[in-house]
């Protein structure tokens, strides 16, 4: 497992949520969301250049270097995932929900 | 050399989905936040830190907040494709790039340097092994700096800035600068890159941080500056012969006794009329906004921003001989001490005196 470059014993962990469990779980979703990132990024590079018929190859693929139109729409792939997660993570609805009054102001029977 | 280093698609793929993470963190989560806590103090009127976080225990989006802010460090240096991570992989490339060689006059080390305890005790900004333990540190930390602070494009404008506002400020004409904790060199190069007739020495305790600067400024060809290994509170260098003793981001990594030595050092080392300029952190008039920088000093790993937030810095300068201080808010981008810019920001502040004398201006 983790070991500290100098040796030194490594600090305890830092948390923030009431059960450290959901700070591990966090870790893990953030992880596995970038390496979705990466591998869309991966699929999209590959479809530029079938698109242009030029050859796959891996080294091709991390020697990928985006003209500026192939950029914005890497980047643009790029940042609708990362604003959404991080849309999640505020707690702000998307839609207008039940009034928290309830809705017999509505019933005019 | 550096330059053959390739290119790695999934490494900058991963780095640039971290850093939009970061971007949103700061612009949309930090606002947020900010609503969060002025609905619950509206009938409270918290006065200081401990009543704001009294205030926002159990609030989800601060939890939220506070993991994102260490997390997507860690990431950035740890993770999968984290910067320490990736560039082991270019570890032969950069140490030979490192250990080229270089004009003499550019770096001058002590292979009998010891690191101070509080130095190596703690991997500030969470780069595993700090700046210090591994050759190829200097080189990470100089890449990991391009994305410190998400509302700058790019460090290199904030140090320009910085220098500007030295070079503005001394009295006289600036014949030597001293920079301490130079780091990697990148406070330190607008000096020598723009002032070639200045002398220009930078000081730092890491090795690896330093063989990086003098490579920077070899490649650049730079005939005007050296970098030292020494303690900043303890230069080696020739006192009352300096025009401008400088220091960007290094207070708030050391206890407030190092602190003080530095105040001293810079005093023993200016000329009479000399200009001692540090830019650093301080948050002190807006309860959340210290509560926010307090809980970043601990995400972050840099423990001695909070003790020198509540110092008395005019205390500290009148003891090391100066006889006021001046503390300066620094726009490090345009339009970025508006009110209407609502998103986190680091508190950069400019700690400025000047050692009394005879030479020139001695208005502050």
């Amino acid at each position: 497992m983790s070991k500290h470059p100098t040796g030194l014993p490594l600090k305890a962990e830092q948390d923030f949520f009431k059960d450290p469990a959901i700070d591990r779980l966090m870790s893990m979703v953030m992880t596995l969301a970038a390496e979705l990132h990466v591998t869309r990024d991966r699929l999209l590079i590959m479809e530029m250049k079938m698109e242009n018929n030029q050859p796959i190859t891996s080294g091709s693929l991390d020697a990928f270097r985006p003209d500026p139109i192939q950029k914005e729409r890497l980047d643009a792939a790029r940042q609708a995932l990362s604003n959404e997660l991080m849309f999640c993570a505020t707690g702000v609805e998307a839609s207008l929900g039940t009034p928290e009054e309830g809705v017999g102001k509505f019933d005019k029977s | 050399m550096l330059e053959n280093i390739p290119a790695n698609r999934e490494f900058d793929a991963y780095q640039a989905f971290v850093l939009d993470c970061k971007i949103a963190w700061t612009r949309q989560m930090f606002p947020l936040l900010r609503d969060r806590f002025e609905i619950v103090a509206k009938d409270v009127q918290p006065n200081t830190a401990a009543d704001v976080a009294a205030l926002m225990e159990g609030d989800t989006t601060a939890q939220m907040f506070g993991w994102f802010e260490r997390h997507l460090q860690r990431m950035k240096y740890s993770g999968l494709r984290g910067l320490t991570v990736h560039y082991n992989r270019y570890r032969d490339e950069i140490r030979r790039a490192l250990n080229s060689d270089l004009p003499a006059h550019l770096l001058q080390l002590d292979p009998d340097f010891q690191q101070p305890e509080y130095y190596t005790s703690i991997d500030i900004h969470q780069h595993p092994g700090g700046v210090w333990s591994d050759e190829i540190a200097g080189f990470v930390y100089e890449r990991g700096a391009q994305s410190t602070a998400p509302m700058l494009k790019k460090s290199e404008s904030l140090f320009h800035r910085m220098k500007t506002q030295a070079m503005t400020r001394a009295s006289h004409e600036v014949k030597k600068v001293v920079d301490l904790g130079c780091g990697w060199g990148g406070s330190t190069r607008p000096y020598y890159e723009d002032h070639p007739e200045v002398d220009v020495i930078g000081v730092e305790l890491s090795e690896p941080c330093l063989r990086v600067a003098a490579l920077r400024a070899a490649e650049l060809q730079a005939q005007n500056v050296r970098y030292r290994q020494a303690d900043a509170t303890e230069t080696g260098l020739n006192g009352g012969d300096t025009d401008i003793v400088t220091s960007t981001m290094l207070l708030h990594e050391m206890p407030p006794s190092h602190i003080k030595a530095v105040f001293r050092e810079a005093h023993r080392l200016l000329a009479p009329g000399g200009l001692s300029i540090h830019l650093d952190f301080l948050m002190r008039d807006d309860p959340f906004r210290v509560w926010v920088h307090n809980g970043h000093s601990s995400r972050n790993n840099e423990p001695f921003m909070v003790p020198l937030n509540g110092m008395d810095l005019l205390a500290a300068h009148k003891e090391a001989g100066f006889d006021a201080v001046e503390i300066v808010p620094f726009e490090e981008f345009d339009g970025a001490l508006s009110p209407d810019n609502t998103a986190w920001r680091f508190p950069w502040t400019m700690i400025i005196a000047r050692k009394p004398g005879s030479s020139g201006n001695q208005d502050l």
